[in-house]
């Protein structure tokens, strides 16, 4: 059964939002970070309740509300949005208050928005949408997850349209904390260093992404979902668990015509640049951590990135790694890593046949 | 495909003790597991009574036998005791737990290790800390400890996310995506939640009652739930318990923490479970309610039962005034006391219940009571609206 990507919309540190494809002008890490764009809250968001929401309420709402807005038929069945680490910055503010006030006289504010679902509330409260709602946090897995989840709900014709997305944010707080631990990159980190650098560290990012899956077909459907794999364990090498996952789509690698991979500069995504020796060689190779900082849900990126990659038929010179970046994007596969060791696939393509 | 769902599997760790037999006889002789504050560091210690487990983090470790040095969250030794006893009562084969997919719902994750960080510049164990912290790890951890090596993956929606973490697992092999998946939620007590419902003023400083006119908050708990579910086909002979049936998520879109008066959330989510059960109002036997002890929950449970069932409305209780409130647990917990109830052919009343709300004619159950029990129901709802139900039904 096909799933079809209808509308994407993604807020990020380049000048993603409202756009169908990556700006000319790329925005580098500042401070060893890459934060979202500031955004237009008003033009999305009520202005009566921004006072009171965080920056990751109000960037992922507009995400949500954009790709909400591109589509003029489509009545979300459910919501689901996945994220790592949920609010930090109201986790942190909550957290630092309960410390100096000793338990005594807690603003109540900053713990409703700590939980990892308040996004996912307040899009049904705002849209009032009375429809399931589900929050997954798995790490750098919980955005694929959250896919699993939509896509088996309209496999399964417990739905016909899905709103999903994934979100995570950096405070000051966090990138000091990343910077302590040693966790933050010492240089910078552009499409060449993602390869051959051996930093320690990487660049943390934020973002939010929010797509329209759907199960029926019109003339907005742009890109088929074919499948989302998380393996959390695999024997043989990463290789072979990227053609088990594409021999379930009839598909082997070198039908692969772009390689999304989640390079990230240090030794330890180096696993994924293995992928490119043999197999897919018809493929061009792109990495995107660079521009999008690393997150919980950096997928997000990707998966918007794919999506528009299929649309347009080129991609940004400076995500390319390998192979041409202007050409027709049939099949696409993005492939990440965890830190536990974890690795995750997605397969998209353009068969809207 | 449409496979039916069984389950074979319990396992609980709650106030009301470790283990699903000493629950069990705590619930039916009404024992309370809601006392003053002995193991959670707060300064509100003195102020509130709590449903903590009765076991400092040693102990646990100890009846695990895991290192006493070992830098863990209290989440995750609550989870790997319930998980243990769930996977040790189906009797799955080392290679069958291999194959087995975990979902596991948690609010906190690792906060009680977090929130004793005073100061993130100076502490020398951040890295260690902090990798506990995420809500994910603590089901990772949870996967690694039970040899767990199939799909694994969290939920967080707040209060319903172990009833949600069910119904996924339940999704997923109804449709034949998977075997048999261990599902549940766990939740340790910790600061940051205490003062956060404190901060929302819906803490009662005395024993929660439950439905009851004078009730005027919760109280705090904690604990973890699992069951192991999987394909009636695949289920061992003689090992299956009961069927989930039936499960149904929705979303009320009131407000961001309180339910709305109607309860209509709450009845959507009952009403689908029902449709997905394929049964009526009238075959409902129990309703193990989400039943906190706040104002606002329990008028907007009691009114949407009262208008869902009209009248048929079955026997409710809210055992949660013996366990506490165990937030991303709860649902986890109390199918496993719905579950019981089918098997024991019994039901439980919960206790500290006196009067109804003068606007509300029906009223909760007050004793435990024996009889022919074929389908619970159990509600489990969230901050952010979310209202979730599972139905248990006799095989």
């Amino acid at each position: 059964m096909a799933v079809y990507l209808k509308a994407s919309s993604m807020v990020s540190a380049q000048d993603t939002l409202n756009r169908s494809d990556m700006p000319e002008n790329l925005v580098n890490a500042e401070n060893s970070a890459l934060k979202t764009r500031p955004c237009n809250y008003k033009d999305y968001l009520p202005a009566a309740s921004l006072r009171r929401m965080s920056r990751i309420v109000k960037f992922s709402l507009v995400s949500a509300f954009d790709c909400l807005n591109q589509l003029e038929d489509f009545t979300p069945d459910a919501i689901i949005t996945s994220t790592g680490l949920g609010c930090l910055e109201d986790t942190i503010t909550f957290l630092t208050q309960m410390h100096q006030n000793e338990e005594k006289l807690m603003n109540p504010s900053s713990f409703i928005g700590s939980t990892h679902n308040s996004i996912g509330g307040q899009i049904a409260l705002l849209k009032k949408l009375r429809i399931p709602n589900l929050t997954h946090t798995q790490m750098e897995g919980s955005f694929e997850s959250a896919l699993i989840d939509a896509m088996m709900m309209l496999e399964d014709g417990e739905a016909n349209n899905i709103l999903v997305g994934g979100f995570d944010e950096i405070t000051p707080e966090t990138i000091l904390l990343w910077k302590n631990m040693g966790c933050l990159s010492e240089n910078e980190v552009n499409r060449e260093t993602l390869v051959n650098s051996t930093n320690k560290g990487i660049i943390p990012g934020e973002g939010a992404g929010f797509f329209a899956l759907s199960k029926n077909k019109d003339q907005s459907s742009k890109v088929k979902l074919c499948g989302i794999r998380i393996r959390h364990s695999y024997n043989g090498g990463l290789n072979v668990a990227v053609s088990e996952f594409l021999s379930e789509y009839d598909m082997k690698p070198g039908d692969i015509d772009l390689l999304i991979l989640g390079v990230d500069g240090t030794p330890d995504t180096h696993t994924l640049l293995n992928l490119t020796n043999n197999d897919f060689e018809n493929a061009t190779v792109a990495a995107f951590k660079h521009l999008s900082g690393s997150f919980n849900t950096d997928t997000t990126f990707a998966f918007w990135l794919a999506g528009c990659a299929i649309v347009n038929g080129k991609i940004h010179p400076e995500c390319c790694l390998k192979g041409a970046n202007i050409r027709k994007f049939k099949h696409v596969l993005l492939v990440n890593s965890s830190k536990a060791g974890n690795f995750t696939f997605i397969y998209l393509n353009d068969d809207l046949e | 495909m449409s496979r039916k769902v069984v389950v074979t599997g319990l396992g609980i760790i709650s106030a009301l003790g470790t283990g699903a037999e000493n629950n069990m006889i705590a619930l039916s002789e009404g024992h309370t597991g809601i006392a003053s504050v002995e193991h959670l560091k707060t300064r509100l210690k003195d102020e509130f009574v709590l449903g903590e487990v009765k076991c400092s983090n040693d102990e646990l470790k100890h009846l695990l036998g895991i290192n006493k040095q070992l830098l863990i969250s209290r989440t995750c030794l609550l989870a790997f005791h319930a998980g243990r006893e769930a996977l040790e009562m189906s009797g799955l084969k080392e290679d069958e737990i291999k194959s087995c997919g975990l979902i596991s719902g948690t609010t906190v994750g690792g906060m009680d290790l977090t929130e004793q960080i005073r100061d993130f510049t100076t502490e020398k164990n951040l890295k260690k800390i902090l990798s506990n912290h995420p809500c994910g790890d603590t089901t990772e951890k949870l996967a690694s400890f039970l040899g767990i090596k199939g799909f694994t993956t969290t939920y967080n929606t707040a209060c319903s996310s172990a009833a949600n973490a069910i119904m996924f697992a339940a999704r997923l092999i109804k449709s034949g995506r998977a075997d048999r998946i261990l599902a549940g939620g766990t939740d340790a007590l910790s600061c940051f939640t205490l003062n956060g419902f404190n901060s929302l003023m819906i803490l009662d400083r005395n024993p929660c009652r439950p439905f009851d006119q004078s009730r005027s908050g919760l109280n705090l708990g904690e604990g973890a739930g699992y069951i192991l579910l999987e394909a009636e086909e695949v289920a061992k002979p003689g090992k299956a318990l009961v069927y989930l049936s039936g499960y149904a998520n929705s979303n009320d879109a009131h407000h961001q923490t309180a339910s709305s008066p109607e309860g209509t959330g709450a009845i959507l989510s009952m009403q689908k479970a029902m449709e997905v059960a394929g049964i009526s109002c009238s075959e409902v036997s129990y309703i193990n309610a989400h039943g906190t002890g706040t104002p606002n929950n329990d008028a907007s449970e009691a009114r949407a039962i009262a208008t869902l069932f009209g009248p048929n409305v079955p026997p409710y209780s809210s055992t949660k005034s013996l366990t506490g409130h165990t937030l991303g647990a709860c649902g986890g917990i109390e199918a496993v006391f719905s579950v019981k109830s089918i098997l024991n052919q019994e039901i439980y009343a919960g206790i500290n219940f006196t009067l109804s709300d003068e606007d509300l004619d029906i009223s909760p159950l007050t004793h435990n009571r024996k009889g022919q029990i074929n389908h619970v129901l159990s509600n489990s709802f969230g901050f952010g609206g979310n209202n979730s139900s599972l139905i248990f039904s006799k095989i």
